[in-house]
């Protein structure tokens, strides 16, 4: 069975000539229908600019699509005409963003934005529109919804503001749903309503669910599987309890070092990884992590790890064979 | 609306209360009520003109250069027309001067400032060299061009008036244009698939209204000068009209003497400036959707 998307050796630069910036390098993600991919990585990892090429909605200039193909359904995305791509955008792939505070027309209620997406798609009269929309709301857990579709995007707190963008991501039921960053607006107790709304909504409405963030705890919690990306490129990738439990990349490694578990037995000392994200121009010739990499040797510095199978469905790009101080059994 | 009342009860929510309407606000700022009625008076002296002027307003009706009496509340002017009906006629060519050629350059100078803006690259580079092109011209100097291309006429003024405020509007809107299409809000439209247009209609224009409103405002009055300069010229307004910035022209020479026939055509192209400045101040918070608290 084909998977519902599959994305190969995308490549996504910015600017041109010396100043190139390739911030996706090269990635190949692959989700199931109703599967959960969580894709983590810092800031300038390129996880949002992956997740916007899924839409071809990179910003161009100063951004491209340089290479690589994206199979939606069996769809090929990248060569597919504008009005095409359009139908798809909101309908079949829908996304939400990080900050809810800005991600709504303040100038519009949030009941007409949501009737905007039903129209353009499902070709609702007004009225099917707003009935639709109320729905929506008491979906997603806006109390009084009825008379909160005629409010204007200020007169909600942020998590509520959050909600309304869920409700216009699952206006049309949509195969996958992006969410990209989606708590880290808003305050702690929030978080893990709208975590736990989107859970309930996957289940409800069958989606499959890429969740894009920095916060660790945020995929472990969600992810059926877990790639976690670093300087445009996928450096490990694997079932979740593989990744947080027995990681074989340096970078997941470290990456899970630096964060307080809750599951990590007697005092542990918190690692951070020394040192900072390399520079994005140019081209790669080595490990970007080695400068970084407490495990680097000489051949990391002069070739590109690959990804390769170190466990069953569990790839990571690393030459050497790194594991984790810590195993646990999945 | 009865399943609405009982989810807000079940949520504890306090009873939601409407926001006040945009009319509503409008009518609290005393500044833009002020505006708007002024403008409004103006707009029914222009309507009304012949049965409010008690005189012909091209007709000499007494001695020139009359001081204000009770005959002739304004005076008279150089040849001995009643002042008064004649500021009463020339508000029909202002508001008309005022509002048509701002409605020719907002048209268009906000049409080229969306598309540059939002379609940026070479769109942008076209749009915006040709505006600057403009904009290296006095707008006086672009008005006399159109003038001469036209020929001098009352209406002519109007398109050269509106053609030589087209840059501005066009810069005005790139620059909000650049700065909103960034916002998430306008790639959350995209993201369900609104096509281009759509997006920047209701998404980008809408929220770029506001600058174009204080604008279009400001610029009456300045339409309404640059005619009266043009006018003044002999490009514009041709005598007998009884044209505001025609008439102030005239009496200039005998400020000294005869200080009603400037003073007087000048106060009402002040009055309809400020008026315009007022609402238009009023219109941009009545319509900013974060004072709808």
């Amino acid at each position: 069975m084909t998977a519902l998307l599959e994305v190969e050796d995308l490549r996504v630069h910015f600017g041109s000539g010396d100043a190139i910036v390739r911030a996706v390098d090269g990635v190949s993600l692959r989700i199931e229908a109703g599967e959960t991919l969580g894709i983590v990585g810092e800031s300038g990892s390129g996880k949002s600019v992956t997740a916007l090429s899924l839409l071809r909605l990179v910003p161009t200039p100063p951004g491209r699509i340089a290479g690589g193909r994206i199979a939606f359904a069996g769809t090929d995305l990248l060569s597919l005409p504008i009005e095409r791509m359009r139908a798809i955008r909101g309908r079949e792939i829908a996304m939400i963003f990080q900050d809810p505070m800005t991600s709504l027309n303040p100038v519009l209620t949030v009941g007409r934005q949501i009737s905007e997406v039903l129209e353009l798609h499902l070709g609702l009269d007004s009225a099917a529109a707003r009935r639709r929309t109320i729905e929506l709301f008491e979906m997603v857990g806006i109390p009084a919804a009825a008379t909160r579709v005629g409010d204007y995007p200020h007169h909600f707190s942020g998590g509520m503001r959050q909600r309304v963008m869920i409700a216009m991501a699952i206006a049309c039921r949509p195969k996958l749903l992006v969410a990209d960053e989606p708590t880290t607006a808003l305050d702690v107790t929030i978080q893990a309503q709208i975590l736990d709304l989107i859970r309930s909504l996957q289940h409800e409405l069958g989606m499959a669910l890429i969740v894009i963030t920095h916060d660790l705890g945020v995929v472990a919690g969600m992810a059926d599987r877990v790639a976690v990306m670093y300087a445009g490129r996928v450096v490990e990738e694997g079932p979740s309890d593989r990744i947080f439990g027995a990681p074989r990349m340096p970078y997941t490694i470290g990456l899970l070092q630096s964060v307080p578990r809750a599951d990590a037995r007697g005092q542990r000392r918190l690692t951070p990884i020394a040192g900072a994200p390399p520079e994005p121009y140019g081209e790669t010739r080595s490990c970007r992590f080695a400068p970084r990499c407490t495990h680097a040797e000489a051949a990391c510095r002069g070739t590109v790890p690959v990804l390769r199978e170190v466990a069953a469905g569990h790839r990571a790009a690393c030459l050497r064979d790194i594991e984790a101080p810590w195993v646990r059994p999945s | 609306m009865e399943t609405s009342r009982s989810a807000g009860l079940e949520a504890g929510a306090e009873p939601v209360r409407r926001a006040p309407s945009v009319l509503t606000r409008f009518l609290r700022s005393r500044s833009a009520v002020a505006g708007a009625i002024l403008l409004g008076a103006w707009i029914f002296v222009a309507i009304a003109a012949p049965l409010l002027a008690p005189y012909d307003p091209t007709e000499t009706v007494a001695l020139a250069r009359r001081p204000p009496t009770a005959a002739h509340w304004f005076g008279t002017d150089l040849l001995g027309r009643d002042l008064f009906s004649r500021v009463l006629f020339g508000s029909r060519i202002s508001l008309q001067l005022g509002l048509i050629s701002v409605a020719l350059g907002a048209l268009p100078g906000i049409a080229l400032g969306l598309v540059a803006g939002y379609y940026a690259g070479l769109i942008d580079t076209l749009v915006s060299r040709f505006v600057d092109a403009l904009l290296a011209f006095p707008s006086i100097l672009l008005a006399l061009v159109v003038i001469a291309a036209l020929g001098p006429s009352i209406q002519n003024v109007m398109i050269a008036v509106g053609v030589a405020s087209v840059p501005q509007y066009a810069r005005l809107v790139r620059g909000s244009v650049l700065a909103i299409k960034q916002l998430p809000y306008v790639e959350a439209a995209r993201v369900i698939g609104a096509p281009s247009l759509r997006v920047m209609w209701r998404h980008v224009l809408t929220n770029a209204y506001a600058p174009v409103l204080v604008l279009s405002t400001l610029q009456i009055g300045n339409a309404i000068l640059v005619g009266s300069g043009l006018s003044f010229l002999g490009l514009g307004a041709q005598p007998p009209i009884p044209e505001w910035g025609l008439m102030s022209a005239e009496g200039r020479e005998v400020l000294q003497r005869a200080w009603w026939i400037s003073t007087f055509p000048g106060l009402a192209i002040l009055s309809v400036v400020v008026a315009s400045n007022l609402l238009g101040d009023g219109m941009r918070s009545a319509f900013d959707p974060k004072m709808r608290m």
